[in-house]
């Protein structure tokens, strides 16, 4: 018969007590809402690319050619606003202009930071967005960034999790140019064989996204999809592993 | 590991042509006879895999993180060089050197005794490792018997001084404690690689020279040659073909001046790296 000594209540009570404000820590460290961190100056999104409709990729000029999209260095911001002498005085273009000054580089925090161990490359994403199908930069950048041309500093709105890379790639409907489905769909597809909707919609979508975009596919329209691919292929479905490689480095 | 997964895992071995339809399977030739044992790979990889230097006091301790190291064997049955052969100016003191990294298995023992599947084997013929799922119970490595599987006792990247982690590669992870590692053919490269193929619109073939590992790279008597061996124009297939060494054998049987063979083919773990042998000039 189990039963507690005297000694044992006391780390029971000490547990039940410290359980609570334990949990409240872990929530802390896990906190992913950045949108009160510390930048060294508010950047307004909200200006540059909702007012002035600059394209994203003029500044994040690394995200059609490398894994990273990168944030400009201050040359680039001051390339155009050594030529706007209208907001030279405002306070946040002086601070702009004083680490121009002391030849020092902004440091901006990183707001959409991918844990170590994901490998996520920007220029795949844009290169077939973007210039294969024609869509717009800003709704293209939208689907992981949100509705950044509203945003008066870039915060993360989307979770950037793996279920949440998944619910775009199980239902991707692309092909590539040799008539294979793309990489991401042959490995991913055996884990959407259910009848249920696969995004469950937890987390707010920005208006930037279409009706016409995949999340809004459900697993039962996969599987017509699945049935029409050549025989060959659909069984390399049901027994393909799913390459963690793609995306785990 | 449940009975069905077992059965499952017994059947895809027997099933050889599993991965008959990919169009990648990534192998390795080297060449013993050019090898010197001068270690730049062991360097090389060292650098590009974000390996840390453990030192020699955990050397000593079985603490060893190298994917790559370099294997000295002696002729002589004594373990000592035979110094008697003085005659010549460079006499052939009986020293063999084999470089050992992951063999890339196709029937890798480590992969189903992994309690976690962090360790898998990816459609391009790599035996794959998924750090982030590794819980560390090291069954993997002691599974492997070439025991070229490594794991992080000690979080070493910490000791790393301010602007040295700059140096770290940022296409991979920096392990922590408590994960297993292993040589992974330079997986970034060659992701990197069919990446710059898909640009060029251009899925499942990347050209043969295309991609290097840094162990390759950095070798200075291209010992090492790497490629696709389902492409049958690539130099490694080529190599492959010419020593006489195939896959799915347990043993290979070498012509007239083939010397090809794979480490612990008996075992029929299928490895996708082959060897060829030291021919000795007997006679200086």
């Amino acid at each position: 018969m189990f039963h507690l000594k005297k000694k044992d209540m006391g780390r029971f009570a000490i547990m039940v007590l410290a359980l609570p404000l334990m949990m409240l820590f872990a929530a802390e460290a896990y906190a992913d809402d950045v949108s009160n961190a510390p930048q060294p100056f508010e950047f307004p999104h909200a200006r540059h690319a909702g007012k002035f409709k600059i394209n994203c990729m003029y500044c994040h000029s690394g995200a059609r050619r490398s894994k990273v999209a990168g944030i400009p260095p201050v040359a680039k911001c001051i390339g155009c606003h050594s030529n706007l002498p209208s907001v030279r005085e405002t306070p946040r273009i002086k601070k702009l202009f004083s680490y121009w000054e002391k030849k020092e580089p902004i440091p901006w925090l990183k707001v959409h930071d991918l844990p170590d161990f994901v490998e996520f490359n920007h220029k795949r994403h844009v290169q077939r967005f973007i210039f294969k199908d024609g869509r717009s930069t800003q709704q293209t950048c939208g689907m992981c960034h949100g509705d950044v041309k509203t945003f008066s500093v870039a915060r993360k709105v989307k979770p950037l999790t793996m279920g949440w890379c998944l619910s775009c790639h199980e239902q991707f409907q692309g092909e590539s140019d040799v008539g294979l489905p793309l990489p991401a769909k042959r490995w991913m597809i055996p884990a959407a064989a259910t009848d249920k909707p696969i995004l469950d919609v937890k987390h707010p979508q920005p208006a930037v996204l279409d009706p016409e975009h995949p999340v809004t596919m459900k697993a039962s329209d996969i599987k017509i999809m699945t049935e029409k691919l050549p025989k060959s292929l659909k069984e390399k479905f049901a027994r393909a592993p799913h390459d963690c490689w793609q995306c785990h480095k | 590991m449940s009975l069905s997964r077992m059965l499952e895992n017994w059947s895809r071995l027997n099933q050889k042509d599993y991965y008959k339809d990919e169009p990648i399977m990534w192998g390795m030739s080297i060449d013993l006879n050019k090898c010197t044992g001068c270690a730049s790979c062991v360097t090389a990889c060292n650098a590009e895999n974000n390996i840390p230097a453990v030192g020699k006091e955990k050397c000593g301790s079985g603490h060893t993180m190298s994917w790559m190291r370099i294997e000295r064997y002696w002729d002589s049955p004594e373990g000592e060089p035979d110094l008697a052969v003085e005659e010549s100016e460079y006499p052939e003191r009986g020293a063999h050197f084999a470089p050992m990294m992951c063999q890339q298995c196709n029937h890798a023992p480590c992969e189903p005794v992994c309690p976690v599947a962090a360790t898998y084997h990816n459609p391009d013929g790599l035996n794959a490792q998924v750090y982030n799922r590794c819980i560390g119970s090291r069954y993997c490595g002691t599974n492997c018997p070439f025991k070229v599987r490594y794991f992080n006792f000690f979080d070493y990247q910490e000791d790393i001084p301010h602007p040295m982690e700059m140096l770290l590669n940022p296409d991979l992870t920096v392990r922590s404690k408590g994960v297993m590692e292993k040589c992974t053919f330079c997986v970034q490269r060659l992701r990197n690689a069919k990446g710059d193929q898909a640009d060029k619109g251009i899925r499942g073939h990347v050209e043969d020279g295309a991609v290097q590992t840094a162990c390759q790279q950095s070798c200075p008597t291209d010992a090492i040659v790497f490629g696709n061996l389902k492409d049958g124009e690539s130099k490694v297939s080529h190599a492959w073909e010419s020593h006489g060494v195939e896959l799915n054998r347990h043993e290979q049987f070498n012509a007239e001046g083939e010397r090809g063979y794979r480490v612990f083919e008996e075992l029929n773990v299928e490895p996708s790296v082959m060897y060829l042998d030291r021919v000795r000039d007997t006679n200086a």
